[in-house]
Parts: structure tokens; sequence; C-alpha cells
């Protein structure tokens, strides 16, 4: 028997570590920089110094102390005093936090300036590379000025992702360049001003070769998740996809006569050029990262002029070609398309549930994994790969016949109910921020839902149970129930925690009700109760309407054969 | 390369607060540290991390209710981000490896075992190390350590019994074996 079957408990406490060594030295060196960097050596209760780690630390802020007008750091992390100029000296580079909580990791051997300018941050590069991190929330424009041209970058990057937009920006002596990661930047270049996505480059001299943007970041120690999730996608396809053959045209000359119609007319090509499909041994196929929700069996990847499907369902691949999105069993949701497409270069984990908008494939088409590689021209955008031509591809490899159909589901009008609101508008100052914590710890939890009913102000934003975990998080039952505390608290926080408790229904608003509130909603475990309960408690009454809703039906779908 | 932050510079002496939070707490951050990293070197550096932080944005209101909960969880935090950090660069420097190098292999010892949980309790969730580290590493109670978080005995006994059922199957999945 493996130790690891043995209890956890026996485990956890076998590996603690017997003693923890050179503990107080430490703490003094701790103590001693924290003195140091405030000026007051003197009160460092022990004194204990190791050359090495002095060198690596204390030097920096040794020089910051010196409120030198150049910082020379070695390999670390700032939180940058703004004005100041920086260079990143030794080889592993810099990390530095603005004062917006954006993020610049610099290159070894880059230096620049930070400073204020009318409409935000300004970062004044001035040689080498650094990746920009822009804070989601702030306020203002941070951009980056090169010799030869300005960067904007955007705080909004996608609504479900931490940070803004992440981008590269390398000052040489031939010319600037600009590789967006996440999100979307502006360069202005003299007169012009191009717009930059994720997988994008700009440079602003011809001498400077476009590289692979996973080569740009190999030096990010930040990059490294990415990286290590763009490589094992890579090695995935590698390891399962065979030879790209040409495609064939599709017999029947309507088709032929349709494609060549499409050329003539200057419309872009809807067919990729090579692909290749094989299916994935079940037994061997490639790993996930840890950690990752992409990278493994059911990836999808596209780089510019390319296609990539790992391991994924055919079920899976026909959703993703005909957008739409995974909506899972039981969901009501009217909304089954994707509002936007799939962002090139970036891999997403595609799950292995194809969803309840794809209906009728055998069961094999759910099962059985295949990998795919399509080659189209480079300068093809990621919509019409991932759209028509992933969708023609699927059409003429798994002889894939679909079409669309309609179906009623339950929906929901909001109004207010005949005996008015039963909440009254928050007034200002009406919830309680949440304090600042710093970076790397977690928020504080919000007011209990006990405090609350005892007369404290709600933190504010929505809350499940009262405690712990903001919107989105898991439901916190309370005595069986979901209970929701909000701080100021909107008709559509009400809407959303409505259509969560009813399936994902559609829940129209038509209580013409604006402005913020703080409020309790308790629900019991009914499957309907959310509907007397916002009555009672929030004066609000829900209608039963329908509503329709499209899904795809898979007439016919065979396995294909070799390339 | 360790975090390290530096912050800008004032002539303010360290507070008296401050020498007392350091004098109280800072065995059981950096202790805490070592326990999640396994390196002395993170361990000092999320120490230096956690109280620097209080250095340049003084004393939160939140940590005086709870000093020693709030730093805790700063410490398990920041220590679960240096692990992460470490293991994104030791992943970045296999990435041109082969499949069959990147395999963890069995565990044959206590010291495989050690490491092997070592690499795995990042994976959890920070409240559940949270908890994890206060109950094995620290011998808290799951009253006490219900009083340090802020939270019930009774959620306590939950997330350690999830933590503990995850971490069985990570083992198992690091250890090779079939689920």
């Amino acid at each position: 028997m493996k130790r690891d079957h043995r209890g956890i408990e026996d485990v956890l406490r076998q590996s603690r570590p017997p003693e923890v060594p050179q503990m107080a030295p430490a703490l003094a060196r701790v103590w001693n920089r924290l003195g140091a960097d405030r000026g007051t050596e003197g009160d460092a209760p022990m004194v204990v110094r190791d050359a090495a780690r002095r060198s690596r630390h204390s030097a920096v802020w040794t020089t910051a102390a010196a409120a030198a007008l150049v910082i020379v750091a070695v390999g670390g992390a700032m939180v940058w005093p703004r004005g100041v100029r920086v260079y990143a000296a030794g080889a592993d580079g810099l990390e530095v936090t603005l004062t917006d909580d954006s993020r610049v990791e610099m290159r070894a051997h880059a230096e620049m300036a930070v400073d204020r300018a009318s409409d935000g941050i300004l970062i004044d590069l001035k040689t080498g590379d650094i990746i920009v991190t822009v804070a989601k929330q702030r306020d203002g424009q941070l951009s980056v000025r090169t010799k030869d041209m300005t960067v904007a970058l955007s705080a909004v990057a996608h609504a479900a992702k931490a940070d803004g937009t992440i981008a590269l920006v390398n000052a040489a002596e031939d010319g600037s360049r600009v590789a967006v990661i996440q999100g979307e930047a502006r360069v202005r270049e003299g007169a012009s001003d191009t717009r930059v996505r994720p997988g994008e480059q700009v440079s602003t001299s011809a001498t400077l070769a476009a590289r692979p943007v996973k080569e740009e970041i190999a030096w990010s120690r930040n990059g490294g998740a990415l990286l290590t999730i763009l490589e094992s996608f890579t090695r995935g396809i590698a390891a399962t996809v065979g030879p790209l053959e040409p495609l064939r045209p599709a017999p029947g000359a309507l088709h032929v006569q349709a494609q060549a119609d499409r050329n003539a007319a200057g419309a872009s090509p809807r067919e990729f050029e090579e692909a290749a499909v094989r299916e994935c041994d079940p037994d061997n196929l490639p790993p996930t990262p840890t950690g990752a929700r992409g990278g493994g069996p059911n990836s999808f990847q596209m780089t510019p002029g390319r296609l990539y499907a790992l391991c994924m369902t055919p079920a899976v691949m026909i959703r993703v070609a005909y957008g739409f999105r995974a909506l899972p069993e039981g969901s009501l949701s009217s909304d089954t398309r994707r509002a936007q497409g799939w962002r090139l270069n970036e891999v997403s984990g595609q799950g292995a549930n194809a969803g309840i908008a794809v209906r009728g494939a055998p069961d094999w088409a759910r099962n059985d994994r295949y990998s795919v590689e399509a080659v189209a021209a480079a300068d093809t955008d990621g919509d019409t790969m991932s759209g028509p031509m992933f969708r023609s591809l699927l059409e003429r490899r798994f002889k894939l016949k679909t079409h669309v159909a309609t179906e009623g589901v339950p929906a929901w009008t909001l109004t207010v109910s005949p005996g008015g609101l039963k909440i009254k508008p928050m007034a200002p100052g009406g919830c309680e921020e949440n304090p600042p914590v710093p970076p790397g710890t977690k928020t504080r939890p919000p007011r209990t839902l006990e405090e609350v009913r005892g007369g404290a102000k709600p933190t504010c934003g929505i809350w499940w149970g009262g405690a712990e975990r903001p919107r989105g998080g898991a439901e916190r039952p309370n005595g069986g129930n979901a209970v929701w505390l909000a701080g100021g608290g909107t008709i559509e926080d009400i809407v959303s925690m409505i259509r969560r408790q009813l399936n994902g229904a559609d829940v129209v608003d038509k209580t013409g009700v604006t402005g913020q509130f703080n409020f309790i909603l308790e629900v019991d475990a009914g499957d309907r109760a959310i509907v007397s309960a916002v009555t009672d408690q929030l004066g609000l009454r829900l209608a039963e309407t329908r509503a329709s809703r499209e899904y795809l039906v898979i007439d016919s779908i065979e396995k294909p054969g070799p390339n | 390369m360790s975090p390290v932050v530096a912050f800008t510079v004032t002539n303010e002496p360290l507070s008296e607060e401050l020498a007392t939070l350091f004098r109280e707490h800072s065995r059981l951050v950096y202790r805490t540290a070592y326990y999640v990293t396994r390196s002395t070197e993170d361990a000092e550096d999320v120490t230096q991390g956690v109280f620097l932080h209080l250095v340049r944005r003084g004393v939160p209101p939140g940590l005086r209710d709870n000093p020693k909960g709030y730093l805790y969880r700063a410490a398990v935090n920041l220590s679960l981000t240096a692990v992460k950090s470490r293991e994104r660069r030791a992943l970045a420097e296999q990435a041109q490896t082969e499949w069959s190098d990147t395999s963890v292999r069995p565990a044959s010892s206590t010291t495989d075992l050690q490491e092997r949980l070592a690499s795995v309790i990042p994976a959890l969730n920070p409240k559940a190390v949270e908890m994890l580290v206060l109950r094995y590493e620290h011998d808290f109670t799951e009253v006490e350590i219900g009083r340090l978080l802020g939270t019930s005995r009774a959620v306590v006994a939950v997330t350690l019994f999830r933590a503990r059922a995850r971490l069985k199957k990570l083992l198992r999945i690091a250890s090779g074996e079939q689920s």
C-alpha cells in the first residue's frame, strides 16, 4: 500500500519541516532592511547581515535611499517612485508596480522613466523591452513613449480578465516595436494611428523583424504560464495531428462555382488551403498543464493563418465552428450564441461537453477525439477561420449536415409589485467600501449577515450569504437558504441574481427603477422560491412568459477517413 | 529571481506599532512561508514583503482588528504567489524538453512524498491552504483556526475535509496512479 493511501493527516504531519533553518538571522536581515530603507537602521533589534542577500536586496534600497535620479535595480520588483528613471541591471530584469497598480516588467538592461501625463501615466522607454500590464480599474490612460512612437494601452481587455491590456514594447536603436498579448493598443507614429490586437505586432522600422509573441515574451518571468500553455498545446498538436494535405475541391459544380464567384468578387476564400484531421488515442491523450484550463485535450487555438484543435470531440468542434455557447444541461437561457469570436494566439480550453446547443450527435461524436490542424492565408482573420472555414472543413471531412432549430423556453418579466417597492434607495455613503489591501493578499471579508442585521452598513457589492465570496462566487447557504447581501445593489444586480436562481432564464427588466439599494434577499431551496421572495422582500413582481432560442441539430455526421 | 519590493524613500522612523507587529508575528509569518514554499530564501522574501507593505502603506484598519490573522493570510497568499512564480519559471525552462522528461516520477521515499505534497498544496484554494497550514504546521485546533480567520468551526472543518480530499486526489495524480 502506498503512502498516499494512508491517512492524509499523517502525510501532512510527516511533511512538516522538522525545523526552519536560519529563521533568526533571516528575520534580522528583514528587519534591518525595513529599517535601512526608512533611515532608521538603529532601530533594528538584531544586526545580522548576509553578504549574498545584501547584494541582492539592499543594494537596490541603498541606491534608492540616496534618492539618485537614476536607480539601478537588480532582480526584483518595485513599487514605483514616480519621476525617477530606472535601469534594470543584472540578468534578471525588474518588476515595477505603478501607483495605479499597473505593472511593468523590465527586461535586463532596459531603461525607462515614469511620469504623470495630462491624461494619465506616461512611461518613457529609453531602451530595451518592457511588458506592461495595465490595471483594469484605473483612471486615465497609460501610454508608453519611445523615440519614434507612442502606444496608448487600454485598461479594458476582456470582461472576464483580471487585467487590462498586456503589451510588450521594445525600443531599439533602429526603431520601436509593440506586440499585444491581451487587450488592445493604439500606436501613434507621426500622423498615423494603428490599432493593435492580441497576437499582432507593429514596428516603426522594416529592419525590425517580426517575431512570434511567444518568442518575444520568453524572457518574461510572468510569461511562463502563457508559454507553458502554449508549448503544451503545440506539443500536443505535434504528437496527435497528422501531416497536412491540400484540400481537394468538394464534389459538385455548385460548390466550385460558388467558390469561384466569391473569389471573383474579392471575398476572402472560405476554405482552408491544407488540413489534417486525425483521431487521438484515448489512452494516450496529451496532459493539461497543472492549474490551466487550456493546453490539454479539447483545447483550441488560432494563430495567424492556422487553426488548431487538440483532441476535441466533433460535437465541441461543431459548437465552436457554428458559434454556439457551451450551455450546461438544464439551462433556460435563450442566448445560445457566442457574442464574440475567438482571439488569435490564445489557447482556450473548450471542455469535453458540447452543451445543450448542439443536439442529435451520435455517441462517438461526443466521445471520440480528433486533432485538427488547418492552414489558411496568413491574413485570414480569426472569425473567418473559426467560423465559415472551420464549418466548411467539418462539413467536408466529417460529411457533416446540420440545421438550426428553435424552441420555446420559460422567461420572466420583472415589474414593481402593485404594493410598491419594499427597498429604499441607498443614501450617499450607505455602504462600506472594502479597504485597500496589500497586493497579493485577499480582500477583507465583507460585513456578515449578522452584522448587517445588527445595524452595520453592508460592504459595497453583492455578496452571497453575507460573507467572503463576491459576485460570481459559489453559493453559501444560510440554514439551507441562499442569501444575498447587497450594498449599493442595482436593479441589474437583482435581475442577475434572479437569472441565476432560474437556471439562466431570460429576465426582462420592466421596472423602470434606477439607483442603488441596500437589501438582503433570502431564498429557500424551492425551484421557483425566488419568485415569491422578490415579491415579499423587495416589492418586485416576476411574471412568466416565453422566449425562443436557437440550437443546432446534427442531421448526419460520419467518422472521417484518413487524410 | 525572487520577489523583492522596494518603495518610495521617506525619513519617517519605523513606528513602534510596526516594531511590535514584527516582534510578535514575524516568526509565524516566516514559518508559514517556509512551510508553503520550502525555501528559506522565499520565506525571507515573503516575510519582507508582508511587512514592507505595512511600512509603505501604513497599518490598515483590518489589521488592527486581527493582526495575527491579517498577517497570516498575507503570508499564505504571498507564499502561494512565490511558489507559483517559481513553478512558472521552472516550467518555462522545461518547455523545450520532451513529454517523457516532464512526467512525474512515482513516490519512493518520505522525501519524495514531502516534495510532492509541497508541490500540490499551491493548487488548493488559498483559504484552504490558510487552514491547512494552521492545522498541520502550527497545530491550531479547528476552533482556534476559526477564531483567527474569522469564521466558524464548522466552516473550518468542512474546508479542511475538502482540502484533504483534494490533496489525496492531487497526490494520486502526482504519483501517476489512475483515480
